[in-house]
């Protein structure tokens, strides 16, 4: 009943970092599984239409995506399963640093360690001192022969030592040189026997590009039924057709308000508003600084028009800070703010609405990558951290690489050249590849990566959060959607002696629900940090741990029999 | 040649949606915006990050409790029942 499929690289996500990752390795002669939730490929930002878009047409020209990555879908070398999650992984029973050596060349051996050994030690010192530190104690997770050999300079000889271990490891350790270990299950939890495809897959290297989930903050009435993310309005427009509401706002803060609003415009909703919490003031300042990049500002400019013809106002310095209605989303009250985000006093207006679209940009997920062992990249300012990552894209775990919004939110354009890179590092880590080939394979993405990070870095700089959200809760507001957790219990959490955000979550459950801490972490982090008076990173996030993805005890139980004796 | 459109009954009411659907969009597009009241509060919920992070659009399909509506297509001939809770045994989202 359990069925296993080996590949050369995993890669778990088929957005543009996935899809890049997987051509770049399938090309090099990997055998490639590309593991990925949606059923078709193109992640979040390249949605086919579930259907054909036949009957509506609504969003059907909008998938956007670049033909170079389209190959994809025929490669013969990609085997992509799609409604598929993973919902554990593990590290391979061995050595850091040995992935490379499958005894196809030594060569191709001592690349990979080489390149492995030198991420591992990067990566403890990158990852700035307790994270690091935690993320190798994970991978290593007992396994005190991998501690050890983490200080070793004889990499042969612990390659060597690795190679006798798993043969004699037995069940433990599967064929060949495929040591990690992906569980699988269908978008509704179940395993192979239900989704009739495989239920384990193992691999001699992993891509991770599971992207990133969208924050909103928390309002009161911000969880009454029509109200959505951005991205959710986003989605189903282009992939059903459909949309939530026929008299909506968009508001909250970032790239993706505009063209949310120009889509929904496009298929016929009345957008009331689009509401940047930010000021145009400094927006308009630097703006100068996108100025270079012409396709992206011609981007923008055609948002714009679409909106401006159909008299759409675009209002900076606003947000909506309440939703009313009984069973749904009725009336939205907007406020104007100060810079930090504050509600002007008497400024508050109402409008009638049947959808609001918020967003306030995007976390980096990081679930698969905490499970994993890599160490975490804190990014400053942000309550979020990201994959911490070499030149290379390889992780703190050798055999581990990451692409795209997963090491930090960048767009769609770094993505997919992080993607092209991870994916050849992956096959050189895998043995397809030397080290030679791959720093000339990957010369000419790097160049587009420099200019591409440069954009998306000056593009962040335009939406900083501000702490003035902090007022918009009143106490009675749930927080944590699932849990159902107030507002208030948050901040009597703190002042009880509750100093960080896991003590927050023990005393008041907030983020202990289906979710995980998704959607309320971010915001969890920030408030916990002001009520504590401690920076975001002395409070720390929840750190979720596995499972991954929620599935039935029996699931569990199950991977006790086929791979975990 | 297959047909486009798809029936389907939500709460014994028999409603339509194009085929490749999801429940959630088969249901929005329908006029439903939710199917699930939460254990504590019993508040109204249905679609809000539409991506299979948030869970708040949990539904009953036919013999499955609890799953997501934004990620499974709706079928020919299935039943999708509003969560009114997930019951006791019902922390196990699927």
């Amino acid at each position: 009943m359990s069925t296993a499929i080996t590949a050369d690289v995993a890669v778990v996500g088929a957005g543009p970092a996935g899809m890049a990752a997987a051509l770049a390795a399938a090309d090099l002669g990997c055998r490639v599984v590309l593991v990925d939730a949606g059923l078709a490929m193109g992640g979040q930002i390249y949605r086919a239409p579930a259907s054909g878009g036949a009957a509506s047409g609504l969003g059907a020209a909008s998938a956007g995506m670049p033909r170079r990555l389209r190959r994809a879908a025929t490669h013969p070398g990609i085997h992509h399963l799609p409604g598929t999650v993973v919902w554990h992984a593990t590290v391979p029973d061995r050595a850091p640093g040995t992935s490379g050596a499958s005894g196809t060349g030594g060569e191709a051996g001592a690349g990979g360690e080489a390149g492995a050994g030198g991420k591992a030690g990067a990566g403890g010192k990158a990852g700035a001192g307790g994270e690091a530190e935690a993320g190798r104690q994970t991978q290593a997770g007992g396994k005190t022969r991998a501690g050890e050999e983490t200080g070793a300079d004889g990499q042969t000889e612990a390659a060597g030592e690795a190679r006798t271990r798993e043969a004699q490891a037995g069940g433990e350790t599967p064929a060949g040189e495929a040591g990690f270990v992906l569980w699988l299950a269908d978008a509704a939890g179940r395993a192979a026997a239900a989704n009739a495809g495989p239920d384990l897959l193992r691999a001699c290297a992993v891509v991770i590009a599971t992207g990133a989930s969208e924050v909103t903050l928390p309002f009161p009435g911000w969880d009454l039924p029509g109200v959505t993310t951005a991205g959710a309005a986003q989605a189903l427009l282009k992939a059903q057709g459909v949309v939530a509401g026929h008299r909506v706002l968009v508001a909250g803060s970032g790239p993706l308000l505009l063209p949310t609003a120009a889509a929904l415009t496009t298929a016929g909703v009345r957008v009331r508003a689009v509401l940047e919490a930010n000021p145009a003031g400094p927006a308009a300042a630097r703006a100068a600084l996108l100025a270079p990049f012409t396709e992206k500002v011609a981007e923008a400019a055609g948002y714009a028009r679409v909106l401006a013809r159909h008299r759409v106002p675009v209002l900076p310095g606003r947000a909506v800070t309440a939703c009313h209605g009984d069973g749904r989303v009725r009336r939205a009250t907007i406020s104007r703010l100060t810079r930090d985000w504050r509600p002007v006093p008497g400024s508050q207006r109402e409008v009638a609405v049947d959808a609001v679209h918020a967003s306030f940009g995007f976390c980096p997920a990081l679930e698969l990558s905490r499970l994993l062992g890599c160490a975490d990249l804190p990014q400053p300012e942000r309550p979020a951290a990201a994959v911490w990552h070499d030149e290379d894209q390889g992780t703190s775990v050798p055999g581990v690489f990451a692409a795209g919004e997963t090491t930090g939110v960048a767009g769609a354009e770094v993505a997919e050249l992080e993607g092209y890179i991870a994916g050849a590092a992956a096959a050189r880590s895998a043995g397809r590849i030397t080290t030679g080939p791959f720093v000339k394979k990957t010369a000419r993405v790097r160049a587009g990566l420099v200019r591409a990070r440069r954009f998306a870095a000056a593009l962040d700089g335009l939406y900083p959060w501000q702490a003035g959200w902090l007022s918009w809760p009143e106490p009675e507001t749930v927080v944590c959607r699932c849990e159902e957790v107030r507002w208030a219990a948050i901040g009597a959490a703190v002042a009880d002696g509750a100093r960080d955000v896991r003590a927050v979550r023990g005393v008041t459950r907030c983020g202990m629900g289906y979710c995980q801490g998704r959607v309320c972490g971010p915001v969890l982090q920030q408030a916990v940090a002001v009520a504590a008076g401690r920076s975001l990173s002395a409070v720390g996030d929840l750190q979720t741990r596995p499972l991954l993805t929620p599935v039935p005890l029996g699931e569990v139980a199950e991977m006790i029999g086929p791979a975990g004796a | 040649m297959r047909k486009e459109r798809v029936s389907f009954t939500f709460d014994g009411v028999t409603m339509d949606a194009q085929r490749g659907q999801t429940v959630a969009a088969a249901l929005l597009a329908g006029g439903v915006v939710s199917w699930r009241t939460t254990r504590s509060g019993g508040r109204p919920r249905g679609l809000f990050c539409g991506i299979g992070v948030c869970f708040d659009c949990l539904v009953d399909v036919n013999d499955d409790r609890g799953v997501r509506a934004c990620l499974i297509p709706v079928h020919d001939g299935d039943r999708v029942h509003t969560s009114v809770s997930l019951g006791p045994d019902g922390l196990t989202a699927q």
